[in-house]
């Protein structure tokens, strides 16, 4: 009996270390090719060269076969996209959070929140076709209308359709924060004669902003790793722009540009896919740990 | 003879006037409903002006509705109705043109469980007269922070540290702290749920010196379940039951000779 | 004397009963106080208006998005149909000209067509499956060879397109087709030639080159078997993890790691784990690349940490209470876990695992890096074929430049939207109907 107890836990265990070695999978995978590819590729002209161009490696033939890896636009692309995306999430998650948590009424919150949610279960390759189908000819035409060229797979078109996408996601996060900050705190403000909104902007949302903050980087790692809108709104050539009218492309779309339809995976292209998935892993790693930090903090200071 | 005048300006300001009745507020036929559940049946109570007036009565009774009927913190409760009247100096607060930031204003809430907003010692007591533009003079505050604080007698001991976090204190002084906050606004009106119920006896008592301070300027009215405090800080009661007033009037007649057996039986402890 | 305090008195209270309320704020007051109070009540209401505007937005765009997939994708679930007098000469037949019979009834209709651009616009009427439907025919029914019937017959993509909107009274043009074919559109449809019938073909076919065949039995079959895989996969190495970190293990600096681990896997971007996919599954263990099961087991590593945490909150739910009461009657630990704990979590988990998979049937990005975005005509037949998924189809279709596709699209997003609403009810129902509450 007690054999069989321990085979029980033992397999459970031997589940649980599986489950973990993905995460050392991904690490190793991931970073051998890296290795690899900076192997060929100095790690300077990766990260701080200024033009990028992986097709030409393809022709082992000609001179500079090497092709160019400076990947400061991919990421100043991948940036400027967030950025986008946040300037529409960050607003209207944060917004519709505090109407729902502090002004809606009961049974608008009943309904509205999980209609708000299934914003949040639309798979991305929907929101890629929204983009593409509707908002690119949109946002062109109203551009034209003004007297702006936008491009037609503009940073604009990705950005708001990706933030749009992130608006659920960010608006559960923050309810979740403003309504655990206690509910004496605001009947306090609002007892000596504060109004909602004086009590939201200098009580609850001053009380609540480690939760807000780390909701906003989740946010943020969010946008950085998201593929599918990107691939299918934004652009493929790697522009060095801050220009959210022109076309930018993303550390994502380049993964799967280099990627898709290739067999040959020991080309410096294939590899460079490599080198870029790892500075993506990176990059959401930090904001998820950092994400992770501030709200344990927070909820320190509360329980 | 002008400086005079305005020395008597100033304690006039400090100090609202009492009416000719001597009544603060008053309650006519308030009724609550939560739904269809009624809290409260047609309570009539007259609140003296400039003295402390104690609630009592069992759990569940209605003395924290009716408390929260007085500033209008009902208009956060869900589904609450409201009908009757309640007068503040003669004017029905339930008027649908009544603003409810004037209202609070002159009628301060003090709560249970000490909340100080998580800022500073001097922003807790700033909050309300810089939210209510009550005074603009980055001086004058000060002076009027200092002043609160003397006034809940916390000065002495946060005088250095006016910067450190309100929540840094301990309970007695948290609680005072948010007397403060709740006096800093020149209320006429302070309401006070259970504020000692979460402190030791050293901190209550300093609370209850405090409300014996306070009632020389300030209308207090406060729930409480301990009769002690009640028969020591209050000049009237009134005890709540199921949603009725049983009894109210002078405390000393009310703890010695009660009318009804109800009364009797709660002071005499045999439920609650 | 008495007098006149009573006198002082009446007038006092006249005096309090003229005073205007202080409580009530009229807006023409000039008043500083008053001043303040109008910009702040002002500054409330715009808040509050921002706030209610922010959440209108959301629902707009929710509107517009599904206002949009369906306006786009409904005429997809109608074929245009060609009425023609098909005569299925023998000669031709053992020939397998299937394509000249059409041809020669679509000259039968329209008689007196010499030019040759004229005839292959007339020619591209009919979608370009024609002679396989044809081929069907005959070999169902041989005792047709050598007669003439009336068949309905598909139309080709544009000229659907153009016959439904025209049917739909939006007459846009679309510069795909010639004026000679408006004229014998209209034509056939004034003669009551042409049709709009359910689209079977749609739910029956996989991808095809030709809009008018193009269907998402292949890319819907792909999904569930991928599914599969990927729940036979993440479920029990999922839910075992969680029991092992929330029942058995101890709490250690490892059990903390652990967690952080799984914290933060379930917030790493999808499309790495295509990466890992890539290299180790196809790269390493030479796995058959597009297949379904290597996708699932992709899909695998990317619900695992969700199943993870879904399965440890159920097990947390279950009251301590529950676990002592057990074990007071002698079970053991084991016991404790597997007769009671696991069992009255079970709906929790359940719904966090149906949650999951929702998630992994919407999911795109990692499909695409193990090559699965192949061109997939028929149904996946092993777990080891190419196969390709209901969302993945969309995003193919998507980049198909060509008109017909673009409903086709909208309809696929119908069908995979369709599929994601039914897991989630299902998962709303698991939770009404069996959650116990504590």
């Amino acid at each position: 009996m007690a054999k069989f107890e321990e085979l029980i836990k033992a397999s459970l265990l031997a589940c649980t270390m599986l489950s973990v070695l993905v995460t050392g999978l991904i690490v190793l995978s991931v970073f051998s090719e890296t290795l690899r590819f900076f192997s060929h590729v100095p790690l300077a002209d990766f990260f701080f060269g200024t033009e990028w161009s992986p097709q030409t490696a393809m022709r082992t033939d000609q001179a500079g076969s090497s092709g160019t890896f400076g990947a400061v636009p991919i990421f100043m692309g991948t940036f400027l996209v967030t950025l986008i995306a946040m300037a529409v999430a960050a607003p209207l998650g944060l917004y519709a959070a505090i109407f729902l948590s502090v002004y809606a009424s009961a049974g608008f919150r009943a309904w509205a929140k999980p209609v708000l949610e299934i914003l949040a279960g639309v798979p991305s390759v929907v929101y890629g076709y929204f983009a593409v189908i509707t908002l690119a000819p949109i946002l062109r035409a109203g551009g034209d209308m003004i007297g702006l060229s936008i491009a037609s797979e503009s940073a604009l078109t990705a950005g708001t359709v990706m933030g749009i996408m992130i608006t659920p996601y960010v608006m559960s996060l923050s309810e979740d924060v403003i309504s655990s900050v206690p509910k004496s705190l605001s009947f306090g403000s609002l007892a000596i004669g504060a109004t909602q909104s004086e009590t939201i902007k200098k009580v609850i949302l001053p009380a609540a902003l480690p939760g807000i903050v780390s909701a906003l980087l989740l946010g943020v790692s969010r946008g950085v790793g998201e593929t599918m809108v990107v691939v299918m709104a934004a652009g493929l050539a790697a522009n060095l722009t801050l220009n959210p009218l022109e076309s930018v492309t993303t550390a994502t779309v380049q993964i799967v540009t280099l990627l898709v339809g290739d067999h040959e995976f020991d080309s410096d292209k294939t590899l460079a896919a490599f080198a870029l998935g790892f500075s993506l892993f990176f990059m959401t790693l930090l904001l998820n740990i950092a994400a992770l930090i501030i709200v344990k903090r927070y909820r320190e200071q509360y329980d | 003879m002008v400086k005079n005048m305005n020395a008597e300006k100033k304690k006039t300001e400090d100090i609202a006037e009492c009416g000719p009745e001597n009544i603060r507020m008053k309650t006519q036929n308030l009724s609550v409903f939560y739904n269809n559940d009624q809290a409260l049946h047609d309570i009539n109570l007259d609140i003296a002006c400039n003295k402390v007036t104690a609630l009592i009565g069992p759990s569940g009774c209605g003395k924290s509705t009716f408390m929260r009927c007085l500033n209008r913190m009902n208009d956060y409760v869900e589904n609450c109705r409201v009908t009757g009247k309640v007068r503040l100096d003669g004017f029905n607060i339930y008027k649908d043109n009544v603003d409810t930031i004037l209202l609070r204003q002159k009628v301060g809430m003090v709560f249970q469980k000490p909340n100080p907003f998580p800022k500073s010692i001097y922003e807790n007591v700033a909050y309300g007269p810089k939210i209510h533009h009550l005074i603009d003079n980055k001086d004058e505050l000060d002076a009027l922070v200092e002043k609160t604080l003397r006034r809940v007698g916390l000065w002495d001991e946060v005088a250095d540290r006016l910067a450190a976090p309100g929540t840094s204190l301990s309970g007695g002084q948290q609680q005072r702290l948010c007397i403060a906050r709740a006096i800093a606004t020149k209320p006429e009106v302070v309401l006070m749920d259970e504020p000692c119920s979460a402190l030791d006896p050293i901190a209550t008592a300093r609370i209850e010196e405090l409300i014996a301070e306070l009632e020389k300027k300030f209308t207090i009215v406060i729930i409480t379940h301990s009769m002690q405090q009640a028969e020591r800080v209050s000049h009237h009661t009134a005890f709540f039951h199921m949603g009725h007033i049983i009894e109210a009037g002078d405390t000393q007649k009310i703890f010695n000779d009660p009318e009804h057996q109800k009364t009797k039986d709660y002071i005499g402890g045999k439920f609650g | 004397m008495i007098k006149l305090f009573e006198r002082r008195t009446r007038i006092a209270m006249h005096r309090v009963k003229r005073k205007k309320s202080p409580f009530i704020y009229k807006s023409y007051s000039k008043k500083p106080k008053h001043r303040w109070l109008r910009k702040r009540n002002a500054q409330e209401r715009r808040f509050k208006r921002t706030g209610f505007i922010a959440i209108l937005i959301a629902f707009l765009f929710l509107a517009s998005l599904v206002w949009n997939i369906f306006s786009n994708g409904y005429s997809a679930f109608t074929e245009t149909q060609i009425q023609l007098p098909v005569t299925f000469e023998a000669e031709l037949i053992e020939k397998d000209a299937y394509r000249t019979i059409i041809q020669n009834s679509l000259l039968e209709l329209f008689p007196g067509i010499e030019d040759r651009k004229e005839k292959r616009d007339l020619f591209s009427l009919v979608s370009r499956n024609a002679p396989h439907i044809l081929k069907d025919i005959i070999e169902e029914n041989p005792e047709a060879i050598d007669r003439k019937a009336m068949v309905w017959i598909p139309a080709s993509s544009a000229i659907s397109i153009f016959y439904k909107q025209h049917v739909h009274e939006q007459a846009k043009r679309s510069g795909k087709i010639s004026p000679s074919q408006v004229a014998w559109v209209t034509d056939l449809a004034r003669t009551k030639n042409m049709r709009l019938k359910f689209n079977w073909a749609f739910f029956k076919n996989g991808d095809s080159r030709e809009a008018e065949q193009a269907g998402v039995l292949a890319s819907t079959m792909g999904s569930f078997m991928t599914i599969l895989i990927c729940v036979l996969m993440a479920f029990p190495l999922g839910v075992a993890t969680a029991i092992y970190l929330e029942e058995f293990a101890r709490k250690s600096w490892f059990t903390d790691f652990i967690e952080i681990n799984i914290n933060n896997l379930a917030a790493v971007p999808s499309i790495i784990f295509g990466l890992l996919g890539l290299s180790i599954y196809l790269n390493i263990f030479g796995l058959p690349r597009s297949s379904s099961l290597v996708g699932g087991m992709v899909l695998a590593l990317l619900i695992l940490p969700v199943i993870v945490i879904a399965t440890r909150n159920a097990l947390q739910a279950v009251p301590p209470s529950i676990r002592y009461a057990a074990a007071a009657l002698g079970a053991t630990p084991t016991q404790v876990v597997f007769h009671h704990t696991l069992i009255y979590a079970l709906p929790g988990i359940m719904t966090g695992v149906i949650l999951s998979i929702a998630r992994a049937f919407g999911e795109t990005a990692p499909l695409l890096m193990i090559g699965m975005v192949a061109f997939i005509a028929d149904v996946p037949k092993t777990f080891t074929d190419p196969a390709t998924t209901l969302p993945v189809q969309v995003y193919l279709w998507a980049n198909n430049p060509e008109l017909g596709f673009v409903e086709k699209t909208a309809a696929a997003i119908m069908v995979l939207l369709t599929f994601m609403v039914l897991i989630n009810l299902l998962a709303i129902y698991i939770r009404r109907r069996f959650e116990i509450k504590w």
